[in-house]
C-alpha cells in the first residue's frame, strides 16, 4: 500500500506554478474553492514555484503551467490549466461532483 | 510535506487575501491635464473596457494637483501606470499608446 495514503481520505494535492501571476493566482483560487466545496476538511494544498525551485518540474514532469497534481489520493492525477472550467477540473481530478450519484 | 510546499501556500494566501474579487487595481499618475496626460489616460481607459470590463479599478492621479502622492509608489516620470492587484506590482511608463506592449507589461490576456 503507497505508505502516503491517509486512512482518513485526505486528498494531497499540489499545484505546480511559475510565480504568482494572475493565472496561477486564479488557479490557486479556483483551487481552493473547488477544495472548500467538494474535499471540506479533508484536503491539503501545496503549492510548488518553479521559478524558484526549477528542478522539480523535471523531478514531477511538469510540462505546462499552471499544473495541479493529485499525489494522494493514488493513482496520481495531472489537471492544466487555471482551473476555471470546474467541471473539466473535478473530472480530471477524479472527484465526482457532490449531486451525482 | 517538505518546506517549499506550505512557503509557496503562505505567499499565495496572503496574496489571495489581498485579492479581493479579483479585481485589476490600476493606478495612473499624470502630470497635469496636458495632450499628452489626456492621451495616456484615454489609452488606459480603453483598455481597461476592452480587456477588463467590469474588473477593474482605475484611478487617476494628477501630480500636479497632488504631488506628495508621487512618493507613494516611487513614481518619477508621467505618466506612469501601476499596476497595483493583482501583485506582484508592475509599472510602465509612457504615453501609453502601445496596446500590445501594455499587456504584456501589466501581464493581462495570456
Amino acid at each position: 500500500m503507497n505508505e502516503d495514503f491517509l486512512d482518513d481520505g485526505t486528498w494531497n494535492l499540489t499545484l505546480y506554478v511559475a510565480g504568482q501571476t494572475p493565472k496561477s493566482m486564479t488557479a490557486f483560487a479556483n483551487l481552493k474553492r473547488i477544495c472548500e466545496e467538494h474535499l471540506p476538511g479533508r484536503y491539503n494544498i501545496e503549492i510548488v514555484d518553479l521559478m524558484k525551485h526549477p528542478e522539480l518540474a523535471q523531478e514531477h514532469q511538469i510540462v505546462a503551467i499552471p499544473t495541479l497534481v493529485r499525489k494522494v489520493p493514488t493513482p496520481m492525477r495531472k489537471v492544466i490549466g487555471d482551473l476555471s472550467n470546474t467541471e473539466r477540473a473535478l473530472v480530471g481530478m477524479s472527484l465526482v461532483p457532490r449531486n451525482d450519484f | 510535506m517538505d518546506d517549499y510546499g506550505d512557503e509557496s501556500l503562505l505567499e499565495f494566501e496572503r496574496a489571495l487575501a489581498n485579492r479581493g474579487t479579483g479585481d485589476y487595481r490600476l493606478r495612473l499618475y499624470v502630470s497635469g491635464s496636458t495632450p499628452r496626460s489626456s492621451k495616456a489616460v484615454a489609452n488606459v481607459r480603453a483598455l481597461c473596457e476592452r480587456h477588463l470590463a467590469g474588473r477593474y479599478e482605475l484611478e487617476v492621479v494628477d501630480l500636479y494637483q497632488e504631488p506628495h502622492r508621487a512618493k507613494e509608489c516611487q513614481v518619477i516620470a508621467a505618466p506612469t501606470l501601476v499596476r497595483e492587484q493583482p501583485i506582484p506590482t508592475r509599472r510602465v511608463i509612457g504615453d501609453m499608446s502601445n496596446e500590445e506592449k501594455l499587456l504584456l507589461s501589466l501581464e493581462i490576456a495570456e
